[in-house]
This record gives C-alpha cells, structure tokens and sequence, in this order.
C-alpha cells in the first residue's frame, strides 16, 4: 500500500519535474526566425520583385530587416527577402547539416567551405542545382569569379553554388608596435627574428610598468591547431596541407618542416612565452588577455578585429603592426585559402523551375553591379555617407554587420571596403589582406578541387588525429617517436586511402 | 462447469471493464495527451533506426536509401577508438554512480532533519539553483577557477606551498573534474524526488519507534531511509538504464586534445563521426548500440532488484 503510494507520489514530481524542464528548455530555439514581412517598398523596376527566402550566418549583431540599408538593399535587388539569419561559426555548420537531413530548405542557403563532408554529399545527391550553364547571362556574377577560384570552387567537376571572393590569405602577425618601440625592436623579418621579439615581449617589460606581467603571444585553438600554428609550418617551409610530388599527394605533417614548427611551438611554451592553458582557453578569456594588454601578439587571421579592437578603443597609446611576410629557411610562404568562404546554393527542392533560378541569379545579379560598390562599401547615400562631385564624406560608418551581410550575400569581386576615416589599425589590417591576396609567395593546397571519399567519410576524425598529437608534442606529452606513432596511426585509420584517393582523382583531372 | 461458465465470465469481465472505463471516463480522457504523446515522439521515431541498417541519403529519403546490412556497426566496432570509448563512457559513469548517487539521499535526509521550515526552504531553493546553469557557463566557471595561468585553486595551492597543476590540461583530472561538476550541479535538484518520497511516510511509524525508544539516528535509520528504499532501487535503476547517455553538453564543453583520451565517450564521438560529417546512419548505428546496452542493464538491474525483494519498474 505505501509502496503504491510512494510510487505515486513519485510519478506526479517526476511528471512536474519533466514540465518545468520542458518550460526551462522552451524557449531556447528561436534563432533567425523573425522575418516580418517589411512594409513593401514601390519596385523600381517593372518586373514584379523576386520573393525569395535564404539562410545567411552573421557574426556579432544580427542585421536588421526593417534598417534603411536592408530595405536600399532589396531594392536594389528589386526582390522581396525572407532572410533567415543564424550565429555563424561551428553551430552554423551544424544547423546547415540539420537543414539538409531535414529538406525543409530556403529558396537559397549560403554554405561557408562548401567542400565540407555533409554539403559534398547533398550535392552528389543532386539536391542543388548545378549553376554553370545560367551564368553566362548575369555578366556581373561572371565578374566575381575568376579560374582560381572557380577549380577551388568545383565538385566532381562542376560549379553548384555562387561564391563571394574573399582575399586569398586573411593570414597574418598581429602585435604592439608600441611594445616594440619601448623595447627599440624593429618589425622582425626572420622566424628567429620573430622568437626574439616575443621573448622580449616576456621578459622585457615591453608595457613599462616595472611588473614582470606580459607574455609575447596570445595563443588558442582556432580549427583544433593553434591559432598560428598553420602559418608558422608554411614559414618553416612545411607544404599547405598537402605537397604534390609526381602526382602523388604527401601530407604535411609527415614534413621535417612541420616538425620545426612544433618545436617552435614547444620552445614558446616551455620558455612561457605564451599562455600556457591555450589548449583549453576559451575564446574570450583568450581575446582578454589581448585587451588587457597582457598579451603582445597573435598570429591568426590577420584583420580579426573582435580580438584588437577594444584594445584600441580603451588604451590610446596602444598601436599596431600587421604584417605577414616572415622568412624561413626557404624564404616568404603563405597558406592560400580557397579565395572565398562562403558559397550561395540553390535547393531543387524549393527552387522547382529554371526560371525561378534565373529570377534569383538576377536578383544576385544586381547587387553585383559595378555602379552599386558605394552602397556595398559605405551604404546608404543620404544616411551613411554623402558624394560631392566624386568627394565622399561619411555620415555615419556602415555597421559592422551590414559589412558582413555583404561578406555572405554579395558576389562581387573580391574588394576591401577602405572608408574615409578608418582608424589606422584597420587600416593596416585590411591593406595586409589586401595585399596578400596578390603575394607571389601564395602556396595553394593542391588538393582543393580533388575528392576522397574517405575524408568525406571519415576526414574529421583522421584529422583529429593529427591536431590532438601536434598539441601533445607542443606541452611535452609526446615526442618524436609518439608523433611518428600518431602518423602511423592516421594512415592505417585511413589516411592511406585518402592520399590515394586523391592521387586517382588528380590523375583523373588531368 | 468451467465450459458452461467461460463464455459468460468473460462478457461479464468486459461489461465490468466497460462500467469502469465509464465512471472513470475523464480520467482516461485525461491519461490520452500523454499517451499519444509517448506515440508521435517516442515510439514513431523508433521506425527511424532503420536507417542504422541502410546508407541514408537525405535527399532519397527512408525507403529509397540502400541497405548496407550492419556495414556501420563493423564500422564502430572495429574502430580504434572503440575500446578507448567504451571504457571512458563506462568509467565516467560508474564515478557518477559511486560518487554522485548517493549524495543527493544524504542530503535529503539531512534536510528532512532541518526543524526551521524557513531555513530548510532557503537551503533547498539554493542548492537546486546550480541546476538552472548551462554547461556551456559551468565550464567557463571551471575554466576561472582551474586555469593554470592565474586560477584560483592554483592559486592557492601556491600560496600553500605547492606547485600548480593543470587540471584541465591533463587526462588524470578530467574525469573528477567531470564528476564534480554534476555534483555541483545537480545534487541539490536530485534531492526533489528523495523529499517527496518522504513526506509519503507515515508519521504513526515515527511515533511507534518513539516509542520503543529510537533517537534521531535510529529514527533517520529505520523509518526515512527504510521509507525511501523503494524509490532509491528505481532512481538507481533508472540511473543504470542512463549508463551509456553522459549527455553530450557537458563533456564536449570540457573536452580538449589534451584530456580526450580519458573522457571522450560515444556522445562526443557521435557528434564528431557523425553530426559534422552528415554520417546519419553511422550517428544512428551508434546511438542503437548505445540504447541496447543501456536496455539490457535496465533489464539486468531490474531482475536483480526483483531477486532481492524489492519492487522493481516492471
């Protein structure tokens, strides 16, 4: 009799448990979700405006639909968009992948690194339409590409998506020019050099305030490596990713090359010259270390501004120098990147007709045009900046996400918006960017336009492999021979067949 | 007798069913929601495991994916990591079970010795708040206090002498790192349905053993916790049946190159092997395997509880 009743008893806090967490978890899921309708704008052109929905990621603020420049925007397009706007970085990816599993698509979906596993095996689904042989109609989307980037862009041979160009190396060296000049250093032109630098940044007192409190680089994971891990393998001479010899495919951490740069690594770290927790640091607490000056440097994206900025804006006499040319033992290299990040796609699903293709292409189209850069770059006329007889003057800098917006929806050619009255170090940021776009010292990966089924299967796991054992050797947990075990282990996981996979596939290319 | 009499019982069981169902009709109407509940979200998903067995494609759909037989367990088993999965999954859980079961009976108990109501409601509201934090900010927390660059507890243990440890940089703390944060964090909330089970006691059994001259202890012994066994063997149970579910969340967010070798576990894999490479049939081969385990320890641990005495789940 007890035990019913206590069993009773039992199910009814259960059942209230489940319904106050059910309440608590409720309103979790609501991102990107709040498309009003804004109030119809009179459409400019003739034709009727062009309905369509599209998944766009944002970092920092979410752009808003109701601003001046969205409304200029879709007129511009003459379309009438239901933006569907959710967080970029790593649970963007996770949504697009969800998306997919679920077939409930938007009319276009910006995918960023289109050549990840999930979106190469909705491709090869057929789920996107192939956009090739409707491109010659919209000169200003052929404008934005260019065969460099088009063979990065290609699976299985051909073109499913519309990408944005980006620079071809955000790569760079981010540190205090004013910890330099207390010190009486110079910009470091060697690897050495560079270690140099950063030790005296550790022990010299580079800040002057007589505390022995700095270290030379901030350092944490970005992609499972270290920040700048990447870089600093290509300074030593280490190949990106992958070397081409005779056709066939050697991977770069099998490289001498790579190796000195870990123990560049592992020299940072037991001299204490960076953070010693960056394994683990969290972004944030990692970009502090930054902005509250106890840190002097990074070494990842050259123009991250969300880490600098706010160091800029509290401390007056804080400077900056980018650069990104250091040599090695083989002189300046530069990781290429693919030359763009994020990639429009059209659904079949939802868009049926070639004609409804056209009518978004045409869309794109548009805001590609040549004469509509000035409302790319500085917005709107009227209310962020003013044009006298060619003179430009800015109301009111373009909001940051409005920039981005143009970063994931616009494929124009690749340009960097340089605004009237940028502070200097964004200033310095983006003419790094900009210049190594063109380097001569750009290194590609020779496996960008190629497939293997096995890294599509499996390539996150393989490459865990490799990044926990780099980390590993950097602390000291691992040493040569670990690390040689840790190749070992990554072929016979499959590394093997990827390195023929792509051999095949390059000599089927040819 | 019994070939006359069959026909006729088993029309009077059913008329007797009928009478029940309709003196207590709203009662059943009430019990409907859960149960179509149960069937849209628990039980129609179950077809989906079909998918563990086949080479699902989105875009073809359940039906028209092809069969590849158990292609994506072979997989999973002969995976290098597998023995290093298993083992982490089944030691992490067995630490929650020794360490972090108990803890929340303990607490109840001494809760329910608390005679000021005022001071015993205060002391429950805050340890259940713990509870209403994210993993996501509890690892954060963790992060403050553990960082080898400047944290609080190697603080301290500088100041006392000792050398700092990197407790989230290294294997041999992650999974008592792991353990204490679900005891900070959900011990007090655990305590809900022990003190519920307590109330349902009947104060004549504490008057009789006043009686017979028990103290407190005695008292807390033989009456509260004898009161509550029932509910511990099915919370214990149920714990048993969540063996192979850490929850994704909280190791994910603790998990770095350095410690995934003591604390990656089929959750964190799924997410890697699975979720980020847009392998369903693999994520769904795993999460089937996982549900089979826990579905024989359920069983295993309910025939047991029934050996022994105690009133089981079923």
């Amino acid at each position: 009799m007890s035990i019913r009743r206590n069993l009773s008893v039992l199910l009814v806090a259960a059942l209230t448990l489940v319904l106050v967490l059910s309440a608590c978890s409720g309103n979790g899921k609501e991102a990107g979700n709040d498309s009003q309708q804004s109030a119809k704008e009179p459409a400019a052109a003739n034709a009727a405006p062009v309905k369509f929905k599209v998944m766009l990621p944002y970092w920092g603020d979410m752009p808003d639909d109701n601003s001046p420049f969205f409304k200029e925007l879709q007129t511009i397009m003459n379309a009438e968009i239901t933006p569907v706007f959710t967080q970029g970085g790593n649970s963007y990816f996770d949504k697009v992948n969800v998306l997919l599993s679920s077939g409930d698509l938007p009319d276009a979906i910006d995918i960023p690194m289109q050549n990840q596993p999930y979106t190469i095996n909705a491709i090869r689904a057929g789920a996107f339409w192939e956009v090739d042989p409707y491109l010659k109609d919209f000169p200003n989307l052929l404008a934005g590409r260019d065969p460099d980037r088009d063979n990065n862009v290609k699976v299985d041979g051909k073109t499913y998506g519309v990408y944005i160009p980006q620079s071809r190396a955000r790569q760079g060296i981010d540190m205090r020019q004013d910890w330099l000049d207390n010190l009486g250093l110079k910009q470091p032109q060697t690897i050495d050099e560079l270690y140099q630098v950063l030790k005296a940044f550790t022990v010299g007192d580079p800040d002057k305030n007589g505390k022995n409190d700095t270290i030379g680089l901030m350092e944490r994971l970005g992609g499972n490596y270290p920040q700048g891990f990447n870089q600093i393998s290509l300074k030593y001479g280490a190949p990106n990713n992958y070397a081409m010899q005779n056709g066939q495919f050697i991977p770069a951490f099998t490289t001498e090359a790579y190796r000195n740069a870990m123990k560049f690594y592992k020299r940072l770290y037991y001299e204490g010259i960076m953070n010693k927790d960056f394994a683990y640091i969290k972004v944030n607490q990692a970009d502090e270390l930054i902005q509250t000056g106890k840190a002097g440097a990074t070494m990842g994206n050259a123009d991250n501004t969300t880490t600098w900025i706010p160091l800029f804006e509290n401390n007056s006499k804080a400077k900056l120098l980018v650069f990104s040319t250091l040599n090695g033992p083989t002189g300046n290299h530069i990781a290429a990147s693919r030359g763009y990040f994020n990639v429009l796609l059209f659904p079949r699903q939802t868009v049926k007709t070639e004609q409804r293709l056209k009518e978004i292409l045409g869309a794109l189209d548009r805001l590609a045009a040549p004469d509509k850069k000035d409302f790319r770059q500085f917005g709107v006329k009227g209310v962020h900046y003013n044009d006298e007889n060619g003179k430009k003057t800015v109301l009111q800098p373009l909001e940051n996400q409005y920039l981005i917006l143009m970063e994931t929806l616009a494929p124009a050619p690749y340009e960097m918006p340089i605004t009237p009255g940028t502070p200097d170090y964004l200033l310095q940021m983006k003419k790094v960017v900009v210049e190594s776009d063109k380097s001569k010292d750009l290194v590609s990966d020779p496996t960008y336009p190629l497939l293997s089924e096995t890294y599509v299967k499996m390539g996150k796991e393989l490459d865990k492999i490799i990044s926990d054992a780099v980390i590993k050797y950097i602390i000291g947990e691992i040493d040569d021979k670990g690390f040689d075990s840790a190749i070992a282990k990554w072929k016979s996981s499959g590394g093997d067949k990827v390195i023929q996979e792509y051999a095949a596939a390059y000599q089927k290319s040819k | 007798m019994s070939y006359s009499h069959a026909p006729y019982n088993k029309r009077k069981k059913w008329l007797r069913m009928l009478k029940q169902l309709r003196t207590n009709i709203w009662l059943y109407i009430l019990v409907v929601p859960g149960i179509v509940y149960f069937l849209i979200f628990k039980y129609l998903p179950m077809g989906g495991l079909i998918i563990a067995f086949k080479d699902f494609n989105p875009f073809l759909g359940f039906l028209r994916s092809p069969w590849v037989g158990t292609e994506h367990f072979a997989r999973l088993f002969s995976n290098n990591d597998f023995i290093m999965l298993f083992r982490n999954t089944l030691l992490i859980s067995l630490y929650k079970i020794v360490f972090y079961f108990p803890v929340p009976i303990i607490i109840a108990l001494l809760l329910n010795e608390i005679r000021l109501k005022l001071f015993k409601r205060t002391v429950q509201t805050l340890i259940y708040i713990p509870h209403f934090f994210s993993w996501v900010v509890i690892s954060g927390i963790f992060y403050i206090l553990f960082t080898t660059e400047g944290g609080f507890v190697n603080h301290l243990i500088e100041y006392f002498g000792g050398s700092s440890i990197n407790f989230l940089g290294s294997k041999e703390w992650i999974r008592s790192l792991l353990t204490t944060q679900t005891l900070w964090r959900d011990a007090g909330w655990g305590t809900i349905l022990y003190l519920a089970a307590i109330t349902t006691i009947d104060p004549q059994l504490y008057e009789a053993a006043k009686i017979d001259g028990a103290g407190r202890f005695r008292l807390m012994w033989h009456v509260t916790l004898a009161g509550m066994r029932s509910t511990i063997v099915i919370l214990l149970i149920l714990q048993i049946g969540h063996f192979m579910d850490l929850g994704f969340e909280q190791i994910y967010n603790m998990l770095n190159p350095l410690n995934r070798e003591y604390a990656d576990v089929f959750d964190t894999y799924v997410y890697v092997a699975g979720i980020q490479q847009g392998q369903f049939s693999y994520s769904t081969a795993i999460g089937m395997f996982k549900s089979t385990i826990g579905l024989i320890l359920v069983l295993g641990a309910n025939y047991l509880v029934r050996k022994f005495g105690e009133e089981g789940l079923f």
